[in-house]
């Protein structure tokens, strides 16, 4: 891991992450608000909350549940904004920490929030808001410094962790069978005929591809090697690149044959912590009139 | 923070998402997760528990919003299969919810269909077998 933990960067580069991360969340929150909120009317004998709600014994009432949700958009726009940054972001991350362990605690646990939780965790406890933000208006840029890199690396370790953890799953759950390819036929078949049988939506491809099952060993090797190569992307930006590129074509065969959506690494703000993020945005400032809101 | 506190807090946070790969009996959780997803093996013939409204016309599939009260497929396949788990008074309970979300008239039938799923997604070759656990009217 070159540098270590020890990694230098420019504030900007932290609150691109900050802005990437509260941007997303934003958007999945405000656009699943009513889902949310359905959530309440559910039997709740269904009530099996995970972590942080595990001890609560009954699903909360709708009100409190409302109350969360609308101090999670709230606090989640001052977290993007870097606005009161030292509350709003430690107050953005337990929120919706809070928010997402609600939506997992209806009998089955989703996969798709863990790493987006994680990350908002880490930025929310960091001094995201140096640059690009309210907080930081009249203010002149600090100079770069560890305190900036160091949780960018954090969540990039973070990152490589969960995607070789999901690894090891395979191998440990599903074993030789997964690289045979039986395992992950039989389950993009199980998959998408629920769907069928559910009324929902299901992909087009899955019929033809599960007709060609020499595709599935080469394609259960592949998953392994970029979900266990993973620690390959800290090694540098040019693994790196190559590793998120090959994580993100991954997610987009998730959804061509099984119509799921990992919309955070799709996104591909999962990957940000590897890159150089603020050049990114120092562009799209120069095109916009929050410009000055940046300080030069 | 210092030098060693940031190797404290990154090793600690390795340590408690990774705990999941390496320890003996892990229970999946949130935000912490063993990520089983697509590990198990299913097999080409399956068992998917879902419902189905019958009336004079014949036998329609309900969405996943009528079958669990949300968009989300796997949790409203996850709330027929606990409900069916958890015995005739569950099944009750279920079945009634439904019945109150479907806007026709017909029966609602908790069903457990065995099919061959490829042959399913291909040709749409109907169930194998299907085992009705519990019924209700709606409309």
């Amino acid at each position: 891991m070159r540098g270590g933990v020890n990694q230098v960067a420019p504030a900007r580069r932290l609150a691109g992450l900050r802005v990437l991360t509260g941007g997303f969340a934003l958007v999945y929150l405000i656009a699943r608000f009513p889902y949310f909120l359905d959530l309440t009317d559910l039997d709740r004998g269904r009530w099996d909350p995970p972590g942080v709600l595990g001890p609560l014994g009954s699903p909360p009432a709708t009100g409190l549940v409302a109350a969360v949700l609308l101090l999670a958009i709230a606090s989640g726009v001052a977290y993007t904004a870097g606005w009161r940054f030292r509350w709003t972001g430690p107050a953005f991350a337990l929120s919706l920490l809070a928010v997402l362990s609600y939506r997992n605690g209806w009998g089955h646990l989703f996969h798709n929030d863990n790493l987006l939780v994680l990350h908002v965790l880490v930025v929310g406890l960091a001094p995201a808001a140096d640059a690009w933000s309210l907080d930081a208006r009249g203010r002149s840029e600090a100079a770069d410094d560890v305190r900036y890199g160091f949780p960018l690396r954090l969540a990039a370790v973070l990152t490589v962790t969960t995607y070789v953890v999901t690894g090891v799953a395979k191998l440990r759950y599903a074993g030789g069978d997964w690289l045979a390819g039986d395992t992950l036929l039989h389950q993009i078949a199980f998959d998408n005929a629920r769907k069928k049988v559910l009324g929902d939506e299901y992909s087009p491809l899955a019929a033809t591809v599960v007709d060609h099952p020499g595709l599935f060993g080469p394609m259960g090797l592949l998953t392994l090697a970029v979900e266990l190569g993973a620690p390959v992307a800290l090694i540098g930006r040019r693994w790196a690149a190559w590793w998120s590129a090959s994580a993100w074509l991954f997610h987009v065969g998730i959804v061509a044959l099984m119509w799921i959506s990992f919309a955070y690494p799709l996104s591909f703000i999962a990957f940000a912590p590897f890159f150089r993020i603020e050049l990114l945005g120092e562009r799209l400032l120069a095109l916009l009139p929050v410009r000055r809101l940046a300080p030069t | 923070m210092r030098n060693r506190g940031r190797w404290v807090v990154t090793v600690v946070a390795v340590a408690v998402v990774a705990a999941p790969a390496v320890l003996p009996e892990p229970e999946d959780d949130f935000p912490v997760s063993t990520y089983p997803m697509f590990t198990a093996e299913r097999g080409r013939v399956v068992d998917l528990d879902t419902a189905v409204l019958v009336d004079a016309d014949g036998r329609h599939r309900l969405s996943p919003e009528e079958v669990g009260g949300t968009d989300e497929i796997v949790a409203a396949a996850v709330a027929v299969s606990r409900a069916i788990a958890g015995g005739p008074a569950a099944l009750a309970v279920l079945c009634q919810d439904i019945a109150e979300r479907v806007d026709a008239s017909g029966t609602v039938e908790v069903v457990t269909e065995r099919h061959d799923a490829v042959g399913l997604l291909q040709d749409g070759v109907p169930a194998l077998s299907t085992d009705v656990h519990h019924e209700c009217e709606a409309g």
